[in-house]
């Protein structure tokens, strides 16, 4: 009898809209034969329960799973060794509460950076600083409006648009933003500890 | 010849703001506060937003110290406005840097360490209540003694 390999490409992370987890919501599947990827795709792994939003289902969970439709199947797994499956939420929040959240955060990203920048400032006491290097150049007072502090600025606005590499909604290149990067890491980081922590409960 | 100084310094001002930008928003982006924000609200979606209300805080902040006598001599907002914007400065900024002092702290991983040493296993609730109420208290003795 011929071997028929399923080839099992287990997600990271999913958002499921119902209470039945089936095969094809956490991982992608291949298989030769039609027929039993028909099967295989349909097949439920898991339920959420009424107060369980998240489960944590392992790759070898599925393969047994996949087993189980007939003798001649073997499975391998390529994707990851543990998938992470949430319940989506019933209803979308709405528009209004997530601009509400939007703007919550707009006001504290923009005044706490700019809090933080002044202190900076304080810190180093940059207008005595600029009076200083003033007196040094040119021997007189600084009159407080000048060249440098203009440059000063201008070059503050230019570091900072080239570190984040965006002006407004236009992106200066096709590289992402260090943001957008570090969110990825932190999203992978929250789905190892998920893993871990589901680990040792069981 | 000063003159000439003058406009080499100024060039290099340029890149003291360049240099001093890159600094401050690298740590910004360490202690990854604005993803924790984002995953906070489930709008992971809108983080060119803020990030374009960081670059705009910034040179906020900065056009605030920098030319900090023009500004004054523009006159403020009067005693309405005025204080409305003192309270609304206050509360978002504090806000921040409440995070920031937190995550700095987390980077060490100062937290999960005593947790290990000690060997306590419930109530990081109440540890993290406690913390905040702290951090709220020092800053109001701060502030109403004038430490």
């Amino acid at each position: 009898m011929q071997k028929k390999t399923i080839y099992l490409d287990v997600e990271k992370h999913v958002c499921v809209a119902a209470d039945k987890v089936y095969m094809k919501d956490v991982a992608g599947l291949y298989c030769k034969d039609n027929d039993i990827l028909a099967k295989a795709k349909i097949l439920p792994v898991a339920s959420f329960s009424k107060d369980s939003k998240r489960l944590v289902i392992s790759a070898l969970s599925l393969a047994e799973k996949l087993e189980t439709l007939g003798s001649e199947i073997s499975v391998e797994i390529i994707g990851e060794t543990d998938v992470i499956a949430e319940r989506k939420p019933e209803k979308e929040p709405s528009a209004t509460w997530t601009s509400l959240k939007v703007m919550f955060v707009v006001l504290i990203c923009f005044f706490g950076t700019s809090f933080t920048i002044m202190a900076f400032h304080n810190d180093i006491g940059i207008r005595q600083l600029f009076d200083e290097i003033y007196r040094l150049v040119k021997g007189e007072e600084n009159p407080g409006f000048g060249p440098l502090e203009i440059a000063y600025s201008v070059g503050l606005a230019v570091g900072i648009i080239v570190f984040f590499n965006h002006i407004g909604k236009k992106r200066l290149g096709r590289q992402l933003t260090p943001i957008e990067v570090e969110m990825k890491v932190y999203e992978e980081e929250i789905d190892k500890a998920l893993v871990e922590m589901e680990k040792r409960r069981l | 010849m000063s003159d000439f100084l003058m406009a080499i310094l100024t060039i290099a001002t340029f890149g003291f703001g360049a240099i001093v930008s890159g600094g401050v928003l690298t740590v910004f982006v360490c202690v990854g506060l604005i993803p924790r924000f984002a995953q906070e609200t489930n709008t992971a979606n809108r983080l060119i937003t803020y990030e374009n209300a960081v670059i705009l805080g910034t040179i906020a902040g900065c056009i605030g110290t920098v030319f900090f006598d023009e500004l004054v001599k523009c006159g403020g907002f009067g005693a309405g406005i005025g204080n409305v914007v003192l309270v609304v400065f206050g509360f978002f900024s504090g806000i921040f840097e409440g995070c920031v002092a937190l995550a700095i702290a987390e980077m060490l991983d100062s937290i999960p360490i005593f947790t290990k040493r000690i060997g306590f296993k419930k109530g990081l609730t109440l540890l993290v209540c406690a913390i905040g109420i702290g951090k709220a208290l020092g800053s109001f003795l701060y502030f109403y003694f004038g430490l």
